[in-house]
């Protein structure tokens, strides 16, 4: 049931490039956990994780081709916002170190379960990276939208004057 | 122009490159060989693989097959998504050679005599 649903959402999420083989390994990978004997709580949190990390996957590659070529990149389109403005946010930055520092403190305390822990390596890059997408994005679709109108109007009617 | 340091390999990029020596990999593959060669001290996650890959690739360093149809019951556990193999190139043998040098070199390196201690 998990799968076919991440399946979807991340074919809309990864950019082409990696798209068919991320998501036959996180297909892959999740077969292995329940041979492993897994339970489902922890199929769907490593999963979920996974998936995130094939999202900043492809997050960084967009953005590394969009480096290399003046043509843009190949990420879809409604995803395209979440690429150049995360580097601004310094404010969001600082409270996103909080919440990972918190995450720091809340590992140690549940250090007996191994094999959870091992996939906190990246969380706190992971955390503020999304802490701070999440937050651009807030800001760009409540105010983005409107600032770039308005500067359209600004400009159409400095155009006709 | 070629660059001076176009051999230039970063521990990710070796990390995986070493990976497709003896054959071509697929990208579980090299995350569960890395796991096991390094004793679980090393783990590359999904959100360095699949850069360092594309870099690896555009960079010249890999090449991917062509995806082959896997069995039945393959395409069925990796939900009709068909694996892609990486495999070294000649480009990419030389990277990794030039780091070795690098390495035995810096070994055996005993400084310059003009150099004050």
């Amino acid at each position: 049931m998990l799968m076919p649903i991440l399946d979807r959402l991340l074919s809309h999420a990864l950019v082409e490039s990696i798209r068919d083989e991320a998501l036959g390994d996180i297909w892959e990978a999740h077969h292995r956990l329940i041979m492993e004997g897994r339970s489902i709580p922890v199929r769907t949190f490593v999963t979920i994780w996974r998936a995130l990390l094939l999202v900043c996957a492809s997050i960084q590659i967009a953005s590394e081709d969009k480096g290399k070529q003046s043509k843009g990149v190949d990420l879809p389109t409604h995803l395209l916002f979440l690429l150049p403005r995360a580097v601004t946010s310094l404010g969001i930055s600082v409270a996103g170190l909080a919440v990972v520092a918190l995450l720091v403190l809340h590992s140690f305390w549940i250090e007996d379960l191994s094999y959870l822990l091992c996939l906190f390596q990246n969380i706190d890059l992971l955390i503020l990276a999304f802490i701070i997408v999440g937050c651009v994005t807030s800001f760009d679709l409540a105010v983005g939208s409107r600032m770039v109108d308005w500067v359209k109007n600004a400009t159409k009617e400095a155009l006709e004057i | 122009v070629v660059k001076q340091n176009h051999l230039k390999l970063s521990t990710p990029e070796e990390t995986v490159l070493l990976t497709m020596v003896v054959r071509q990999r697929f990208g579980l593959e090299i995350q569960d060989m890395v796991i096991e060669a390094s004793k679980a001290k090393w783990w590359i996650e999904f959100c360095t693989l699949y850069p360092v890959l594309h870099k690896l690739e555009r960079r010249g360093f890999i090449k991917p097959s062509k995806s082959e149809l896997g069995s039945e019951e393959e395409l069925l556990i990796r939900g009709n998504h068909r694996r892609r193999y990486y495999a070294i190139t000649e480009l990419g043998k030389d990277a990794l050679l030039e780091a070795e040098q690098i390495r035995q070199r810096l070994r055996g390196w005993e400084g310059s005599s003009e150099t004050p201690i």
